[in-house]
């Protein structure tokens, strides 16, 4: 505490001191750091104490005086010399810095951003401060001499130099790509335009930028870079170029073409037999074929060095995923999905090779043409690599299948130069074990008497469908590691921790069992189109316009599979909260949230203008700032064949009706509901006729009868909404005369209680309204349905040019004349008032009436009045001019009477008394009574008692 | 009610302006010593400390006597709501004066609507009502002591053109006619507290006491 004290009697380092008083100098004894650095800083202080009075006369100035400076790393002049110019001129010099508050200025060169940021709410100079300070003999702004500048944050960008001053240093970022640039320029002559459009980006947006996040600005300096730009989302044939270089994108389009290609190959070639209807019981052959690291292979196939070679295939040099390595690789430890430059540290002789799809497809296809000529109960097409085939009729035991894919293994070799591996059992799941068992460059088989031993080993990630979550979840729960651990497990406890179904196919699997049919197709339930990199926006129309390209390739795809969707999502990926901008991957996605918005559609669409508004709405919903999206894709699924082009679905209705052309297929059936489902329901509980099961709406909703709709609303939907509208009215006008006005009484009879009842109601209802409809007068059947349609649509239009009268009066209230006449004269009044106030407040808005502010010269804050009334007191010393007086008391009445603001007056006056108080000058203390006077006279016709002002 | 609605409406003005009027009173009671110092406990409002009755029958009254001014609040026909603290022989002594002429005159069906021009909901308007009740608390704390057995009484004066409340069968006519409001001119003396407002609400507060009455009674 001692000790304490005297710290704050010598605040300063030029204090005067005496060594020897000084309790610093103790022996320290044995206490803590704290304690033992206290007494370091104190003798250190006296040092410097000592120093300037060393300097006796010669200590220079002062100018520094009741400062406290430190040094931080280096600076030029050096530490020490700092140090003896900030103590000769009479600042403290802190040799360690305790709290950053006591200190005035932190001085150094340059800081590390770690402490940049620390010491961003504090002064910190350059030396050259200091040295200019002493030059010039005294203290200088030190804000000229920061050497940490703000960071280019928000609040920087509201000042128009702020942006300039970033400007430059992009351009130097410009020059050092334009190399590049230039030998691309030739080759794509788009990217002049894109050119151009970051220069007028740059000449134009500064104002428009000042509202950008964070992350759109970082965004918008990343895309200046022509080239970068160039390969994000910014460019307009990114999509194309995107798809095209993405493995996974060929992947998939490989197998739905293959699988259409097989197809036709197969029954062509007719060596497929039949798919016989086989018993259960029979015993299959499955045969599972897969090429051995197929990118790589394929790579390198005709170039034998590197075959030997440790080879992967991937994108970039760097930062980019290993899509394929050979098995040379692989001893170093090398795995698909890994990133080339960890790759490249496992193992420095790693050649890279780029993909190359032509090679990979024509090797497919060699590759399929093999297996169609080999003869086969079903080809069934895994992916462009990997295919399953039953041999099951064509072979009896498994030594005729590992014959097989011997021979297999030859012609593909022969052909391609590439080896493939096969896996041979008597189910799809065996035959994928054996395959694993069998890579690389063999064939291998399990017998069903071992499949059950040799499952056993097997560790429980192995069996396919078994992810990490599942065998921790085992491991941790019954403590199985392996399938021989499983198998112990009972079924039903499987069921139970991993739900029926899950459960189920573990305990099959675990035994070397597999329901799952080799040709059961699933059908495509849903198709979409995703881009997770290069995704780069700095506007939200930058967005709208990828996301439009987005759509129309979904719809590109859509109609190559002919499908119209019912329910359209969209996927974004969000930069994780604390992602950095830059991701490791070049332009790639990082560290995302996922964010998902899906909208239904009451008819299968595939409307460019319908789907694009949806999905600006749900982008909007979704309120991601534009720079922080990394990914985004657009799924269509709950997909139904385009009925407009399906007629074969149609097969309850005589085709050639033409009006039976435009109706939506059955396929839609299942999708329609609410009331239209009422009507389904009733015509499926009857016996169908051949006319009426056609008639299903596409919009659920009733609408409104034809004579309630304008015709010229109608004529500017799209035509498909027309149709289906005009269908719609057709059905509904129609339905109520079809209804079979009674009820099959023995179909009714099978029907279970509640249903039937429902049944009952539903069809009084329905006869109800038939009843209703019946009572106004139907146009003849006999005219022809057009110009019915015509009658109907201009009585609908009639009817619109007659406004509505009675709902417009409807909110004036209605008033009895004479009942008004009978009501006590008080009550008469306020009742018109309240009608004039319904009349006219409904469209006129509230309003307040809050006291108006009265300016003094332009001045209302009590503050600026102050200081106007000082200057004009400074200005007259003999005493104000008497107008001066009177228009300043005619403002303090106004203060009274209009801003009602007692307090102000009185601050006011009590201001003019405090200043004249000193000098009390007679002319003042009269133009203050004047002032008094009027303020009192103001309270007098407010109706206040006179205001206390002493 | 008011986070759903991000503009001020009428109606959140006088719910603000009701609850701070409530806690005046209770302050203004406690520091005039009215009741017995022991009837109150300290409590925390506006981020300042307040005096709040502990007594559920004054409450009740309070809270009732405030609910029925608010039903004319809501009117907009209301000039000033005041306190009146009044001697054993019916002489107003202080006069606490909140004024309202800032409410408008509108029917029912607007007071939820938002006030135009437009003002941003905040929680600014808590800060000028706490700097007014620490002038209240000051005011009251520097006013001289009251003589024994003083009553209170909450009271409207309305605006211009209207003669009664419109409840008026619930109110009792104040004991003051004319002639004492030009008494109360000459007699009383104005203590300005201080102007609040409440979003687009403005009010004038001040104090109106009466110096001579306590001279008379030392």
């Amino acid at each position: 505490m001692a000790l304490q004290r005297k710290k704050r009697e010598h605040p300063t380092g030029n204090a005067d001191f005496n060594e020897l008083e000084d309790d610093a100098y103790e022996s320290v004894g044995f206490h803590d750091h704290g304690d033992y650095f206290e007494r370091k800083k104190r003798k250190l202080q006296n040092q410097n104490a000592a120093l300037y009075r060393g300097m006796g006369e010669s200590s220079v100035s002062n100018i520094f005086e009741g400062l406290s400076m430190a040094i931080n790393g280096y600076t030029n002049p050096s530490y020490s010399e700092l140090r003896t110019m900030i103590i000769q001129n009479g600042g403290t010099f802190v040799q360690y810095v305790g709290k950053k508050t006591s200190l005035s200025f932190l001085i150094c060169s340059f800081l590390t951003p770690s402490k940049a940021n620390q010491w961003k709410h504090h002064k910190v100079v350059t030396p050259q401060w200091i040295v200019d300070c002493i030059r010039n003999q005294k203290l200088l702004p030190w804000t000229n001499y920061r050497a940490v500048h703000p960071v280019a944050s928000q609040s920087l960008l509201s000042f128009s130099d702020a942006f300039k001053e970033v400007v430059p240093q992009i351009s130097e970022q410009h020059h050092e790509s334009s190399e590049v640039e230039d030998q691309t320029q030739d080759a794509l002559p788009s990217n002049d335009v894109g050119q151009t459009e970051t220069k007028k980006m740059n000449d134009e947006l500064p104002n428009s930028l000042k509202f950008l996040s964070r992350s759109a600005w970082h965004n918008y300096h990343l895309l200046n870079t022509p080239n970068i730009r160039k390969s994000t989302t910014q460019n307009p044939e990114f999509l194309q170029k995107f798809f095209n270089s993405s493995r996974l994108h060929h992947l998939s389009t490989w197998k739905t073409a293959l699988k259409e290609e097989i197809q036709i190959m197969t029954t062509s070639s007719g060596l497929t037999s039949v798919r016989n209807v086989k018993s259960i019981n029979t015993k299959h052959f499955i045969m599972h074929v897969d090429f051995d690291c197929f990118f790589a292979a394929v790579s390198t196939r005709n170039a034998s060095e590197l075959q030997l070679k440790p080879v992967a295939v991937a994108h970039g040099i760097k930062n980019s995923e290993i899509a394929s390595c050979n098995y040379e690789a692989r001893k170093y430890g090398i795995k698909n999905g890994m990133f080339v430059s960890t790759a490249k540290s496992l193992c420095p002789s790693l050649v890279l090779v780029d993909y190359d799809f032509d090679a990979y497809e024509s090797v497919s296809r060699e590759f399929y043409s093999v297996l169609v000529d080999t003869p086969n109960d079903y080809l069934k097409v895994i992916s462009i690599d990997e295919a399953l085939l039953d041999l099951t009729t064509h072979v009896q035991s498994f030594e005729d299948c590992a014959n097989i894919a011997e021979s297999i293994r030859k012609r593909v070799r022969t052909r391609t130069n590439c080896d493939v591996s096969v896996g041979i059992g008597s189910n799809v799941l065996l035959a994928r074990l054996a395959l694993r068992k069998a890579k690389p460059h063999n064939v291998f088989y399990i017998r069903d008497e071992d499949a059950y031993v040799y499952l056993q080993s097997l560790p429980v990630q192995d069996l396919p469908g078994v992810g990490p979550s599942q065998s921790s979840k085992l491991f941790d729960l019954y403590n199985a590691k392996t399938v021989g651990d499983l198998q112990k497990i009972n079924k039903h406890i499987l069921q139970k921790t991993f739900g029926a179904n899950y459960g189920l196919h573990l305990y099959n699997i675990s035994r070397g069992a597999d329901t799952n049919n080799i040709s059961n197709e699933t059908p495509r339930r849903s198709i979409s189109v995703d881009v997770n990199w290069g995704v780069r926006f700095v506007f939200l129309e930058d967005a709208m316009d990828f996301l439009k390209r987005l759509l129309q390739e979904l719809l590109n795809r859509m109609s190559k599979c002919d499908v119209a969707l019912h329910q359209l999502q969209l996927r974004v990926l969000k930069r994780a909260e604390n992602a950095p901008f830059n991701p490791i991957k070049y332009l790639g996605a990082g560290e995302v949230t996922p964010l998902t918005k899906s909208a239904m559609f009451t008819s299968a669409t595939k409307s460019f203008d319908i789907l694009y508004r949806q999905i600006v709405n749900l982008y909007i919903s979704l309120d991601v700032d534009p720079g922080d999206v990394r990914g985004i894709g657009l799924q269509a699924s709950k997909i139904v064949k385009d009925s407009n082009n399906e007629q074969s679905f149609n097969f309850n209705a005589p085709l050639k009706t033409p009006q039976k052309k435009i109706l939506p297929g059955l396929s839609n059936r299942q999708h329609t509901q609410g009331q239209g489902q009422e009507f389904d329901e009733i015509y499926e509980k009857k016996e169908p006729s051949p006319t009426d099961t056609t008639f299903v709406p596409s919009t659920p909703y009733n609408l409104p009868s034809a004579s309630q709709m304008s015709p010229s609303v109608l004529a500017q939907l799209p035509q498909s909404m027309q149709g289906s509208i005009k269908r719609q009215l057709e059905v509904q006008n129609k339905k109520f005369d079809e209804i079979p006005s009674k009820l099959d009484p023995l179909f009714l009879k099978e029907l279970p209680t509640p249903i039937r009842n429902e049944v009952k109601e539903d069809h009084e209802i329905t006869m109800n309204k038939r009843i209703k409809l019946k009572t106004h007068a139907r146009p003849n059947e006999k005219v022809p349905e057009e110009t019915v349609e015509k009658i109907q649509q201009q009585d609908a239009f009639q009817k619109m040019l007659r406004p509505n009268k009675k709902e417009k009066k409807k909110n004036l209230p209605q008033v009895d004349l004479q009942v008004l006449e009978e009501l006590p004269k008080e009550i008469q009044e306020s009742v018109l008032e309240e009608i004039k106030l319904s009349r006219y407040d409904l469209a006129r808005e509230v309003k307040m009436m809050p006291n108006p502010v009265v300016t003094f010269q332009q001045k209302q804050s009590i503050d600026d009045l102050r200081e106007l009334v000082a200057i004009w007191y400074e200005k007259s010393p003999r005493g104000p001019n008497s107008h001066d007086v009177e228009y300043f008391s005619r403002y303090l009445g106004r203060v009274v009477r209009e801003e009602r603001n007692l307090l102000k007056v009185q601050a006011l006056i009590r201001w003019l008394q405090q200043l004249n108080r000193r000098n009390k000058v007679g002319a003042w203390q009269m133009a203050i009574d004047r002032t008094v006077e009027a303020v009192q006279e103001a309270c007098l016709i407010r109706n206040t008692p006179p205001l206390v002002l002493l | 009610m008011a986070t759903e609605d991000p503009s001020w409406t009428v109606k959140q003005c006088i719910d603000v302006f009701r609850e701070f009027l409530i806690v005046c009173i209770h302050s203004i009671l406690c520091n005039r010593q009215l009741y017995p110092e022991s009837l109150f406990i300290k409590s925390r409002k506006y981020n300042t400390v307040v005096w709040q009755s502990r007594h559920p029958i004054l409450c009740n009254y309070i809270q009732d006597a405030v609910e029925a001014c608010t039903q004319e609040l809501q009117e907009g026909i209301v000039e000033c709501i005041y306190l009146s603290i009044t001697s054993t022989d019916q002489v107003e002594l202080e006069r606490y004066i909140f004024s309202a002429y800032s409410i408008p005159r509108i029917p029912d069906f607007l007071l939820e609507k938002p006030v135009s021009p437009r003002v941003p909901y905040s929680d600014s308007f808590v800060e000028s009502l706490r700097a007014a009740m620490i002038r209240i608390q000051n005011a009251t704390h520097s006013l001289q002591q009251l003589p024994e057995n003083c009553s209170w009484s909450i009271r409207l004066t309305l605006k211009e053109n209207n003669t009664r409340p419109k409840a008026w069968e619930t109110w009792y006519l104040s004991e003051h006619t004319p002639e004492s409001n030009l008494e109360r001119r000459y007699q009383n003396l104005t203590i300005p507290l201080r102007n609040i407002s409440i979003g687009p609400m403005d009010s004038e507060i001040w104090l109106e006491s009466r110096p001579d009455v306590y001279d008379n009674e030392k």
